[in-house]
Formats: C-alpha cells, sequence, structure tokens
C-alpha cells in the first residue's frame, strides 16, 4: 500500500516537475519567437495533428503534400 | 357588225329559196288563167302550199337565226378577252400565274427564309469566332502572368527585369519575418540555382526574393535577410504601391495578417507559396544565340511541394526547349 501510495505520488510529483518544465519550454518560446509565430507554430502543429487523426480515421485527405513532413 | 351582216346573209339565202317558186307559180298562175277551174285549185293548192312554205321559212328563218346568234352570243362574250385564240400567249400568261416566283408571298418567303439562314449563318459564325477567342486567350494565358517590373534592390537602386536581361529569373515573393515556408523555400531556391550553375555551360539563371511586406522589409533588413542565404540571391522591396504593382503582374496574392495586442508590428503576411521561371530576354544575344522574348515573361512555376532536384531538372528542359524553338524561329526570319 505504502509503495503504491509513494508511487501515485511519485506520478504526480513527475507530472509537476514535467509541467514545470514545460512551463519553461513555453517562457522560452514565446522568449525567443514573436507572438505572431508562436501562434503560427501552434495553429499549425494543431491542423497537423488534426489532420493526422482524420487521416487514422480512415478519412481521404486528397492532399497528400499536406500529409507529408 | 359581223351579227348583222351574216344575219342579213342568211335572210337572204332564205328568201332566194323560197320567192323562185312563188315566181315560178305566180307566172304559172297567169298563164293558166284561161284553163278553168281546175288550174284555178292546183293554183290554190300551190298558194296554200307557197304560203306553207313562207310560214315555214319564217319559222325556218327564225330558227335559223336563233342557231346562229347563240356561238355569237358566246363569241361576243369571249370577245373580251383579247387573247381569245391567241394560245401561245395564254399559255404564258398561265405559266406566269402559275409561276410563284413573283408573288408577293413568295418575296416575303424568301426573304424570310434567306434571312434566318443569313442570321444562322452570322450566330454560327459568331460562336466560332469566340470559340476562336477562347482558345487564344487558353494558349495565351501563359503570357499573362508577369511583365516589365521594377523595384529597390539591396542598395537602394532601382533595379528591375530591364536591369536583369539576359538572365532566367527564379522569383519569390515572401517577407522576412516568414516564421517558416519563405525560408524553405529560398533555400530550395538557391539550391536549384546552385545545381544548375554547377553544370557545363550553365544558364544564366539569378534568384529574386520579393518582398510583399514593405511596412517592415527596409533595404537594409532585405538586404541582411537575403546575404544569410546567398551572395547570389538579390533581395527586391519598395514602397507599398511599388509592391503591390509587382505583385498584381505576377499575380501574387499576399494579405497582412491581425496584429498580435503585444506588439504593434508583429504580424504575418499570407501570400502565395510560388516559384516562378521567368525568361528575361529582349533581342539579346548570349553565346551567338538571340533572344526575341519580352521581359519578365512567364515561362514554369514551382509550388512547395516541388524539390529543388525536380525543379532544377525541369527548368534544364525548359531552357532547352525555349531555345530550340527560337533557334528554329530565327532560322524562319532569315
Amino acid at each position: 500500500m505504502t509503495k503504491e501510495e509513494s508511487s501515485l505520488k511519485n506520478e504526480r510529483r513527475k507530472c509537476y516537475e514535467a509541467e514545470k518544465s514545460c512551463r519553461a519550454e513555453r517562457k522560452n518560446f514565446d522568449g525567443n519567437c514573436p507572438t505572431s509565430w508562436v501562434n503560427h507554430f501552434i495553429r499549425k502543429y494543431q491542423f497537423e495533428r488534426y489532420k493526422k487523426t482524420l487521416a487514422e480515421q480512415g478519412v481521404n485527405i486528397a492532399d497528400q503534400n499536406a500529409l507529408s513532413d | 357588225m359581223l351579227r348583222t351582216v351574216s344575219l342579213a346573209c342568211s335572210s337572204a339565202n332564205v328568201l332566194s329559196k323560197t320567192t323562185k317558186p312563188v315566181w315560178a307559180l305566180a307566172s304559172a298562175a297567169r298563164f293558166s288563167d284561161k284553163k278553168g277551174d281546175n288550174l284555178e285549185t292546183e293554183l290554190q293548192k300551190d298558194l296554200k302550199k307557197l304560203n306553207e312554205i313562207l310560214k315555214s321559212g319564217g319559222i325556218n328563218e327564225t330558227e335559223v337565226t336563233n342557231k346562229i346568234e347563240t356561238p355569237l352570243e358566246i363569241a361576243q362574250k369571249q370577245e373580251v378577252d383579247k387573247n381569245f385564240m391567241n394560245f401561245r400567249k395564254q399559255a404564258e400568261q398561265e405559266a406566269f400565274k402559275r409561276s410563284s416566283i413573283f408573288n408577293w408571298k413568295t418575296v416575303l418567303g424568301t426573304f424570310a427564309v434567306g434571312g434566318s439562314c443569313l442570321a444562322a449563318l452570322f450566330y454560327i459564325k459568331k460562336i466560332r469566332l469566340e470559340e476562336r477567342e477562347k482558345h487564344r486567350k487558353q494558349t495565351a494565358g501563359k503570357a499573362r502572368i508577369g511583365g516589365e517590373w521594377e523595384l529597390v534592390n539591396t542598395e537602394g537602386k532601382l533595379e528591375g527585369s530591364e536591369q536583369l536581361r539576359g538572365n532566367w529569373l527564379l522569383m519569390y515573393f515572401g517577407f522576412t519575418n516568414c516564421p517558416d515556408i519563405c525560408p524553405d523555400e529560398i533555400e530550395k531556391m538557391v539550391k536549384v540555382v546552385e545545381i544548375i550553375e554547377s553544370k557545363k555551360d550553365a544558364t544564366p539563371i539569378v534568384p529574386v526574393f520579393i518582398s510583399v511586406d514593405p511596412e517592415r522589409d527596409s533595404v537594409a533588413r532585405v538586404k541582411e535577410y537575403c546575404s544569410e542565404f546567398s551572395d547570389k540571391l538579390r533581395g527586391f522591396t519598395g514602397t507599398q504601391d511599388q509592391v503591390n504593382k509587382v505583385a498584381k503582374t505576377f499575380r501574387v496574392y499576399h494579405s497582412q495578417g491581425p496584429r498580435t495586442s503585444k506588439q504593434e508590428d508583429d504580424y504575418i503576411v499570407d501570400h502565395t507559396v510560388i516559384m516562378y521561371l521567368i525568361g528575361n530576354f529582349l533581342s539579346f544575344s548570349y553565346k551567338n544565340q538571340f533572344f526575341l522574348d519580352p521581359d519578365g515573361q512567364f515561362h514554369d512555376y514551382y509550388g512547395q511541394n516541388r524539390k529543388a532536384e525536380e525543379i532544377a531538372n525541369v527548368i534544364e528542359m525548359k531552357v532547352l526547349k525555349y531555345q530550340a524553338q527560337h533557334r528554329k524561329s530565327l532560322l524562319n526570319l532569315f
């Protein structure tokens, strides 16, 4: 039980750390990129992910160039 | 006239026929006066006969006149027609009546049919002309992209198609604040030029970058931006109007995106991502070859999906084809 508790606790701790580093990375990202670029890259990433999930669901994406990269 | 004469003749004939026996009988009666009653009775008989003959002759006469009158009447009726018995003229007239060529109805009909036929002909001709025009436009559509242009170079001087004459141009429109696509494309463009120039008898080709964001892209900034890619890359910018004009010449779309709240001059420009292959020759001689092609002539375009090697090969093919065509056309000229 204690082991499990500690492992759960460990998981939480790991996540907190990751979140912390993510924040730092985001700060780094924001600091080094113009806001317009940040927005552009996030949107682009989201769009790419969306296309990928669609393709996985079997949706035919005619533009193969859009999927490559 | 004819009627009265014939009537008189016929009546005279009848009279001469009937009067002869009358005279004979009368003379006979004169001589046989003395011979008695027998003769008298004979004479009376003869007189009776005569009377009868006279009566019958009178009747005959009227009958004859009647018989003659009827055809005369018919003749008289037909006499109104001047062409009576003139069969040739009649036949002609009949033919004329029958022939409908000179009929006003047929004239109108001819005009209507002929008119509609002409209209149809003109319509068909018009359609054909339109089709030809359309086809011509389609084939000429190639030439509608591109043309002469002039912008400010990285030295702050006006430069354009005229100054770059004698070169093939690879043109790319973008902006220095472009996050990802423009740098990739410019790198690709420089690579294409390097591939072509690495070959023997290399085609003179110049990579050109044109800014579609003159608000932020100063001459100095474009200069710095281009020099970081390659010293071969020629950068151009200008006033908003100058840039718009060139973008329109090459049908390049560009639209300034929204400004972020933090910084006023932070925005992204959406624009056409196309590399143009432009011929830039005007009565130019190169290696004993003459080119008769207006400045800024569009030849080909390459999208984001094409790879550098692929583009280099296509350009070399295009250049060879162009040179062959122009040598041929020059041979035809002389």
